[in-house]
């Protein structure tokens, strides 16, 4: 996999954001559902049957659609205490194919979320470039901290500290303000990415 | 609605990262946001648990 390629439609993204006006939003009517699933997963002790219940729970009550379900379950599938990886895959299959299913204006948002998914999957199992290549699928999707975030520690785990610093430069002089505070907060935290926090 | 504004919207509905105690739990997330849109949970692989941090949000 040739990463500077990728390289390039991430800077291309970039110059790109300003300008973008993507067609995705934020439903508010799941918000609520989802932050309780997020403090499930956040709970200590943590139950994975517990925060899989709860988003069973909260679908089949109608406050979450089946891609925000099948993304929680993905989510605690994922986490370091569950490490079920051919469970996790699976479920980011079938939430792709449900986005697919559901459409609208959620598409790309949903679809973001799906590539996001497929390369933390990769990076935690050591496929730095594979995982390169979904963050930025979902960056091109969405332009979100998050995702340049996760951009970043890809680069940085492949030893591209020089362009991780460009890219996080470039960023700071293009992005809109809000965006830049929120990704130079996931710098200063993320110990990932203590190597991007010499030059603040 | 603008791009700009979208972001603008989205990005005031993040939450301050919440830092878990990372010496007690290091293969933990070390941390998360409670707000949507964009929940995130730092993942650290059993590897290297204090030397990575990836966000999977839904």
């Amino acid at each position: 996999m040739d990463h500077r390629a990728l390289l390039e439609r991430i800077y291309q993204a970039v110059d790109q954001s300003a300008y973008l006006t993507p067609a995705v939003h934020v439903a508010p009517r799941q918000r609520a559902a989802m932050e309780a699933i997020g403090q499930s997963l956040q709970a200590r002790p943590f139950s994975p049957e517990a925060t899989r219940d709860l988003a069973h729970a909260l679908h089949d009550s109608g406050k979450i659609d089946r891609v925000k379900l099948l993304s929680a379950l993905h989510v605690v599938a994922a986490h370091p205490e569950v490490r079920d990886w051919n469970e996790a895959a699976r479920l980011v299959g079938e939430q792709e194919l449900a986005a697919l299913d559901l459409g609208g204006p959620e598409l790309d948002a949903n679809m973001a979320a799906v590539e996001r998914h497929r390369g933390v999957l990769a990076f935690l199992r050591g496929h730095h470039e594979a995982a390169l290549d979904y963050f930025t699928r979902s960056f091109e999707r969405e332009r979100s901290a998050e995702n340049l975030g996760n951009i970043l520690c890809a680069l940085i785990r492949l030893g591209d500290l020089d362009d991780a610093r460009d890219l996080r430069d470039q960023v700071r002089a293009g992005f809109p303000a809000e965006l830049v505070t929120h990704l130079n907060q996931i710098i200063s935290q993320d110990p990932d990415l203590a190597l991007l926090r010499t030059e603040d | 609605m603008s791009f700009f504004s979208y972001l603008y919207v989205m990005l005031l509905s993040f939450g301050q990262p919440m830092v878990v105690d990372q010496v007690d739990l290091p293969s933990d997330p070390v941390a998360c946001s409670q707000d949507a849109p964009s929940f995130w949970f730092l993942f650290a692989p059993e590897s290297d648990s204090k030397d990575q941090g990836i966000s999977n949000g839904f």
